[in-house]
């Protein structure tokens, strides 16, 4: 949360404690509150499993081998992880609508729509590839077979070291940082414009977080280009980590469009008028 | 010789098209596997890199605005008088009328809110803005595909040389080329060698001549030349 209000270049209008306490209360009213208790959940869960498999192996009476532990911590780890994403894909995308009530209400200029939007898009993007991809590598190291076909038994059955099954989960964890670093990044510039409208235009707190009227001349365009850029400048990154790192994964992704001919015809009529 | 091949924004745009569905497209897309059997890099500059995002940019939020609008009318719902198909065909009328520069936005927008409102038994306010907010998510991950597409074309992008003297070019080359077609024309100075300028746009190939005249180093081509070009800058002596 810091991060994200550290991108603001202005004073805040209210106290950081007094944000973050609303932000709490507007996360606890909300209809999804049951799925971000799950989410927190399954955060803890993850962060237990993974201390396991990072931390040195005891051996103890009645407990099974460190290799059989290992491989269903990692195991149980993916099936977790697969959930998470799944959770925070849907917080995002419930996000984006909230931004586009904001939007039909207020008159803001649409690049702040299309900003919202297109680092939603590439976040999200960035967070299915990066996890199916490197989901894929590991089950295939450790398996020999891929994310969707290996069973738990098969998966038990690796024949790798525990040394080896180590190393596959270190890289694993290393290759998914690299991508996630920057798609917080992402994350933190997208949140400091959604806050920077919302906060700096709430007469009060109470107001902050709900959607309503906002007019864009009770804000800096100076900020609004600043936060822009920076949102824009994080995307790129992101963009170009996924075209080196994910080629092939990213040219057979796509983002599913109706088939109502709109991505057809506005490539046409740019073409038109280029 | 071996030139540099440089790509005007036309042609990425193509590129972004799905090859079979339009001539434009499949030439763009003849274009990179020209360069690939040539095993030559597309390369674009930084100057059309930018003007196809913010093309791009410029044209979805030019969408968003129009769903903005749409959201603030009353649903086309049916009445006596009009079914809502009737009444879509007459609130399009009225941006048209009210937001003359918005007809492009307009025009990529009515199939796609036709097809479906023409597909419901009936309009309601809850499903009329549900449609809008849909398609405004659905623009943003248009605006998403086309970059994907863009990203993973292969084209490289070329860093923009320090001197660039767009003086010699403006009597004649159109002024959104302008800054292309002088940043080509350093390029080939500062790496002493033939630049090819791919474009699909009759109008700056129409002046390539008087380009050619101002800087015998930069050749202005389309598609259906590419491969001879090359073939004949890799005859030229070095």
């Amino acid at each position: 949360m810091d991060l994200r209000l550290s991108h603001l270049p202005t004073k805040l209008p209210f106290s950081r404690s007094a944000i973050i306490k609303r932000l709490k209360e507007v996360d606890q009213s909300a209809p999804n509150w049951p799925q971000q208790v799950e989410l927190l959940e399954i955060e803890t869960n993850l962060a237990l499993i993974h201390r396991s498999l990072t931390e040195k192996e005891r051996e103890g009476a009645g407990r099974s081998k460190p290799r059989e532990r290992r491989l269903k911590a990692i195991w149980d780890f993916l099936s977790l992880s697969a959930q998470r994403f799944q959770s925070v894909v849907q917080q995002r995308e419930g996000r984006l609508n909230f931004n586009v009530g904001l939007f039909f209400k207020s008159d803001f200029p649409s690049s702040y729509l299309s900003d919202i939007g297109e680092s939603t898009q590439w976040e999200i993007a960035a967070l299915v590839i990066a996890a199916n991809a490197e989901t894929e590598r590991l089950v295939r190291g450790l398996s020999g077979q891929g994310a969707d076909q290996v069973l738990e038994e098969e998966f038990m059955e690796s024949d790798l070291s525990l040394h080896d099954i180590e190393v596959v989960y270190r890289d694993y964890m290393k290759r998914l940082a690299k991508v996630t670093s920057i798609s917080d990044r992402v994350l933190e510039w997208r949140d400091a414009m959604e806050y920077y409208v919302d906060l700096f235009t709430a007469d009060d707190l109470s107001a902050f977080r709900t959607p309503r009227e906002i007019r864009f001349a009770t804000l800096d365009p100076e900020v609004f280009g600043y936060l822009s850029t920076g949102a824009h400048g994080a995307v790129r990154d992101l963009r170009n980590k996924l075209a080196n790192e994910y080629p092939m994964e990213l040219s057979k992704s796509s983002w599913s469009l109706p088939d109502g001919g709109l991505l057809s015809n506005l490539l046409l009529l740019e073409l038109e008028s280029a | 010789m071996e030139p540099l091949v440089l790509l005007d924004t036309n042609v990425i745009i193509a590129r972004c098209l799905d090859p079979g569905m339009d001539p434009k497209g499949r030439l763009a897309e003849g274009v990179l596997t020209t360069l690939s059997d040539e095993s030559l890099v597309p390369y674009i500059t930084e100057s059309v890199r930018r003007e196809f995002e913010v093309k791009m940019h410029h044209r979805v939020g030019q969408i968003l605005d129009i769903l903005r609008r749409f959201s603030l009318e009353p649903p086309p719902a049916p009445n006596r008088e009009q079914s809502s198909l009737q009444a879509m065909e007459n609130l399009f009328a009225r941006l048209r009328s009210d937001a003359p520069d918005s007809a492009s936005a307009l025009q990529v927008l009515e199939n796609r809110l036709v097809k479906t409102v023409g597909s419901w038994v009936a309009v309601t306010k809850e499903s009329w803005g549900g449609l809008l907010g849909s398609v405004a998510v659905e623009t943003t991950g248009l605006l998403a595909e086309i970059q994907k597409r863009f990203d993973t074309s292969g084209i490289m992008v070329i860093r923009t040389p320090s001197k660039v003297e767009l003086e010699r070019f403006r009597p004649f080359v159109p002024r959104k080329d302008l800054e292309h077609v002088a940043l080509a024309s350093s390029l080939a100075r500062q790496r002493t060698c033939k630049v090819i300028f791919v474009t699909l746009e009759s109008p700056l190939h129409a002046v390539r001549d008087q380009i050619a005249a101002a800087d015998p180093d930069l050749v202005v081509t389309t598609p259906a030349y590419l491969r001879n070009q090359i073939e004949r800058l890799r005859a030229l002596p070095a």
